[in-house]
């Protein structure tokens, strides 16, 4: 009887979270906010009290993470980590939540009637992958008012963008003819403009609820372009994509317009397409990478009989060594892998990748045509690329067109930069690559690490050269490899160069998070 | 004016049935104009679309009708044509917008067999063609929560009751989202009577959904207060979560219903569990919980999935009330099986343990009679089709096809249907014959069905009659009005018991109607001009047009003359 009461009493020995959550502009508590509890397997939620408390009872001894959510609401910093231990009670766990902002309007025709069922995207202009693209962060349609609501919106600016849906599901995007040409409704932006030069953001505040973004749908003149493709065997279904050139890339809304090319005769028409100049390029099903590839300026009046040369390319061969290392069947490849990245078009890249072979050489099969990079990733050991060779020319980065030879040396001699940041508890120190070779495995030039809590930091394994550094006082997520925005921190930023194998110490000013949150609404 | 021209080439083909008229033809030309239905109205700006009906033709015209409603096509080269208008603020079909809201065939040149519901003018000019554009409805209003604040991101549901083909069933004709505040507003409604629904999460999930939600909250873990668990129950207007208690709300075209207030209560759920009666390496298995009876789902679709883990299943967020559970495995033919059913009722705790049986599946067969001397009657044009009762959609098969033939001597087979209760759907008039009866170990099982539910194989007798029944008339058609349709009622009629059916006649130009093979028994007759086809299904609709109606009754081989007056809509 005895152990059984003891047992019994053990699987009590509960322990309690609690803490409130807060407005993070006004500080008031946030009612009916919901808290989830995860850790030991299990998953728990409870609501917050009018005045933003809540509590979690009979929580086992263990490690959780808990974040607060809320509709329109996001929530400030990452998730909290609490280890719990039998009995004990956590509390006073503040969570921050910042009010989403609304922008809301009409979207009228030339007369002023509402336009029902277009696209209306609300978009960010972010940096990705080495270059400014227009973000798609909303999307929503017109109702039968012409009214859009874009809600739940982080602070910042924003580009509204209306665009009516392909001709397959409506009417509104056909391009008709006039007497003097065809026209269609294009793509505008708020406040009525056709490109995104003369668009004008919307700029929001935490929880802040903007109205009366009424705007027009243009029409404009639009043209055709229509060409012919030397087709070759084993094309499979080639298709053409017009990518605008010069303008701000916009990811947001529909994608950019394509069409097949028909297999008899190569030829291909486009309608329907803005004056402007554009890229036009050919891709296959069958074949990795471009298969061809012209600019064309349209304006004034269609474009007839376009030639699209075709690109072609030889076998891509090559070798991977290691510097210094006599036998090339060493254990550092093993688990190394090289991708082939191809870049189709302004937008889309793909990526194929191959293992080398015991003796470090390696082929992409197929010929893959168009701009390439050739990145070394899954490095079993701190590893720089030092040399990178095409037909015996040595190349700054692994950035090619043509097909070849490559000769690719891998280093062990890594450089390392540690350090120290004054004042800081936490955040990021980011590392902007000035002067040296394109690493291997990152996707852009700037590295970024954390901030230990007593402000140390530590940049292992990386190529020698010169970088840029900044220590911030928060967590990145979007900005960290935005030049533009790291310049506004020039003057609180330390360069540092390093030479092969040599590892340097740091000490770096704080920027705070005040001063980035400045930069971000600017 | 200016709109007046904007006269496009549509669709990915340009086609070349318009604009490239050969010099011997004459080119076609179609014009009319676009109403308002109600007021008669001209509708400026309305896109008018213009279809050929011919296969493979391709393509399309749209004009924009001017500010007297006006529309024309040109240059048109002869063959048939459908053209339709659709305007913002006027009624559309659901989830699309290509128009079809009104509209006609025309037939234009000389083809062979071309129809025309205009007349040809000379040099294949179709003049006057009137479109008449449905304003929509409209219901805008809030939905709050248990504190009467606002409530985001829920779904609200606009239903409809639909019987067509003698099945009921629910069918979500309209929605939008709540925005921030709680706000919502469905447009596009056509004229007809509504069940409002709101619920946070799956708010396409069909009928009597039974499962609450947290909403917008991203998949967010359930409320959990001590031992119990809470989420938000689907609520139907008036504030109910029973769909037997919802109220329907009516609807005149046009008419805009505002400031209608939905309360989503905040209610305990619970959640059902048990084991699997098998778990196989490379199968997969799927638990369907469905509600009791619900018209809108089937034991292997349209239900609440339940998570499956290490040879255990639980479906969460359940609502009290009575459900059923299959369980189904698709192996590497990937065919989805059922195996395993139970039922269970949740009243006020976790149901665990869920008692669940293994399923055989269900064979039905027979063979089809005819009574008296049968001679030359071909049993293949007979057709016999199971019904499972109460599972609303179509015959489900474990892995089977679905129709099959009757052979040439009358017999007939389904195999590997899932268990269930199966009325016979047996149609002979091809054959000039009506089915007298069903009979399973001598009982006629057409009212109350086959129970069929533990599985099993069943040999069936169908017997047919040659001594049909026959009902001749002329209906009064007013003065003006066009001889419209005429609405057979079989008695007793009751599409939620799947009993009786309606059918729909056309009446001669002259008023004459000539019904045919019919069983014995009572029919109730209306005259109508133009109807909707989803009305005439409706029982409401139905009973509301009693004193118009003509009820008569007919017994074996029987003639019998009826004469009725059509009425208005």
């Amino acid at each position: 009887m005895k152990v059984g009461f003891v047992l019994l009493f053990a699987s009590l020995a509960w322990s309690q979270i609690s803490g409130r959550v807060v407005n993070s502009v006004t500080g008031e508590g946030v009612g009916k906010a919901l808290v989830r509890l995860t850790g030991r397997g299990i998953a728990r939620s409870v609501m917050t009290a009018k005045d933003g408390s809540f509590v979690f009872a009979k929580v086992a001894e263990g490690n959780y993470t808990l974040e607060p959510l809320k509709q329109n609401y996001f929530a400030k910093g990452s998730a909290m980590r609490v280890e719990v231990r039998e009995e004990d009670k956590v509390e006073g766990l503040v969570f921050g939540l910042e009010p989403g902002a609304v922008i809301a309007g009409r979207l009228l025709d030339e007369d002023g009637d509402p336009l029902e069922g277009v696209s209306v995207t609300g978009a960010r202009r972010v940096y990705r992958e080495g270059t400014y693209v227009m973000e798609s962060v909303w999307q929503g349609r017109t109702n039968d008012l012409g009214e859009f609501r874009l809600s739940g919106l982080k602070a910042g600016r924003y580009f509204i963008k209306a665009q009516a849906p392909s001709s397959m599901f409506s009417m509104l995007n056909e391009p008709y003819e006039a007497s003097d040409g065809e026209y269609a409704r294009v793509p505008s932006y708020f406040p009525g403009v056709a490109d995104l030069e003369s668009a004008r953001p919307i700029v929001v505040k935490p929880g802040q609820v903007v109205t009366g973004m009424d705007f027009s749908a243009l029409r404009g003149k639009v043209y055709r372009v229509e060409g012919k493709f030397a087709l070759a065997e084993s094309d499979g279904q080639l298709y053409a994509t017009l990518d605008r050139i010069g303008m701000l890339k916009d990811t947001s809304g529909f994608p950019q317009p394509q069409t097949a090319i028909f297999p008899g005769s190569g030829a291909f028409q486009f309608r329907g397409i803005q004056p402007g100049r554009y890229l036009l390029t050919v891709s296959s099903n069958t074949k990795a990478g471009l298969q061809g590839q012209v600019e064309v300026t349209v304006g004034g009046a269609d474009v007839k009989d376009l030639d699209v040369p075709r690109i072609e390319t030889g076998p891509l061969r090559g070798v991977i060594r290691l510097e210094g290392a006599e036998d090339n069947a060493e254990q550092w490849k093993s688990g190394l892998e090289l991708v082939l990245y191809c870049q189709i078009g302004l937008r889309s890249t793909t990526g194929t990748s191959v293992t080398p072979a015991p003796d470090g050489s390696f082929e992409f099969e197929r010929g893959i045509s168009g701009r390439k990079t050739l990145q070394v990733q899954k490095m079993p050991k701190p590893l720089f690329l030092k040399h990178f060779r095409l037909n015996g020319k040595e190349l700054e980065d692994a950035v090619f067109y043509e097909g070849g030879e490559i000769e690719m040396i891998l280093s062990p001699r890594v450089s390392g930069i540690l350090g120290k940041v004054e004042g800081a508890k936490g955040g990021t120190v980011i590392a902007q690559s000035i002067k040296a070779k394109r690493l291997g495995s990152g996707e852009g030039l700037n590295l970024d690490a954390e901030i230990a809590p007593l402000g140390a930091f530590e940049f292992g394994a990386i190529g020698p050269g010169e970088y840029r550094l900044y220590a911030f006082d928060r967590n990145f997520e979007e900005n960290l490899l935005d030049p533009e925005f790291l310049r506004n921190f020039a003057a609180k930023s330390v360069i540092v160069k390093i030479g092969e194998g040599e590892t340097k110490t740091v000490t770096l000013p704080l920027i705070a998070a005040s001063e980035v949150e400045e930069a971000q609404n600017q | 004016m200016k709109l007046w021209a904007q006269v496009g080439l549509l669709g990915l083909l340009a086609s070349g049935l318009w604009g490239q008229t050969s010099a011997s033809a004459k080119p076609g030309r179609l014009e009319g104009r676009v109403v308002n239905a109600v007021t008669k109205e001209a509708v400026r700006k309305a896109t008018v679309t213009l279809r050929s009906t011919q296969r493979n033709a391709g393509g399309q015209l749209s004009v924009t009708t001017d500010a007297e409603g006006k529309f024309v096509f040109e240059n048109l080269t002869a063959g048939d044509y459908s053209v339709s208008a659709e305007k913002a603020g006027f009624v559309r079909p659901l989830g699309a917008n290509l128009p079809i809201a009104m509209q006609g065939r025309i037939g234009l040149g000389g083809g062979a067999g071309t129809e025309s519901t205009w007349k040809m003018g000379e040099g294949a000019v179709v003049g006057g063609v009137e479109l008449k554009l449905v304003p929509q409805g409209v219901v805008t209003g809030r939905v709050l929560d248990e504190d009467g604040e606002g409530f985001g991101q829920v779904q609200v549901a606009v239903w409809e009751w639909n019987y067509s083909g003698g099945l009921a069933r629910l069918l979500r004709v309209g929605g939008a989202e709540t925005n921030e505040v709680g706000e919502f507003r469905v447009a596009n409604l056509a004229p007809g009577k509504y069940l409002l629904s709101a619920e946070c999460g799956g708010g396409f999930a069909m009928g009597r959904a039974r499962r609450g939600g947290t909403g917008g909250f991203g998949g967010a873990a359930p409320l959990v207060s001590g031992n119990e668990t809470f989420a938000y129950a689907r609520t139907y207007y008036p504030g109910v979560s029973e769909l037997d208690q919802a109220q329907k709300i009516s609807l005149a075209a046009g008419q805009e219903l505002s400031g209608v207030t939905l309360n989503l209560q905040k209610t305990r759920v619970f959640s059902l569990s048990g084991n699997l009666p098998s778990a196989q390496e490379g199968t997969r298995y799927f638990v369907n919980v469905r509600p009791a009876g619900d018209p809108n789902s089937s034991p292997m679709m349209g239900g609440t999935m339940a998570r499956v883990q290490n040879g255990a299943f639980t479906a969460t967020n359940l609502l009290p009330g009575n459900y059923e559970l299959t369980i189904s495995e698709v192996g590497e033919d990937r065919k989805p099986r059922m195996i395993a059913q139970g039922e269970a009722v949740i009243t006020n705790s976790n149901v665990e343990n869920v008692a669940l049986a293994p399923v055989g599946t269900v064979e039905i067969k027979g063979r089809i009679r005819v009574e008296g001397e049968a001679t030359g009657v071909n049993l293949a044009q007979v057709r016999v089709e199971p019904r499972p009762r109460g599972l609303g959609l179509q015959v489900v098969v474990n892995g089977g096809n679905q129709r099959q033939m009757v052979e040439a001597d009358g017999s007939f087979r389904y195999g590997e249907l899932i268990p269930g209760t199966y009325t016979l759907r047996v149609e002979a008039e091809k054959v000039n014959h009506y089915v007298k009866a069903v009979t399973y170990n001598g009982q006629d099982i057409r009212v109350q069905g086959l129970d069929l539910r533990n599985g099993g194989s069943v040999k069936v007798e169908v017997l047919l009659s040659p001594k049909v029944a026959a009902l001749n008339g002329k209906v009064d058609v007013p003065e003006g009005a066009a001889a419209g349709t005429l609405v057979v009622v079989e008695e007793p009629y009751d599409p939620r018991k799947a009993s009786g059916r309606v059918q729909r006649k056309t009446v001669n130009e002259d008023g004459s109607f000539a019904l045919a093979n019919l069983a014995p028994g009572t029919y109730r007759l209306l005259a109508v001009g133009e109807v909707e086809t989803k009305l005439i299904y409706d029982p409401e609709w139905l009973a509301a047009r009693t004193s118009e109606t003509v009820t008569v009754e007919v017994r074996e081989g029987e003639t019998k003359a009826v004469s009725l007056r059509q009425a208005g809509n």
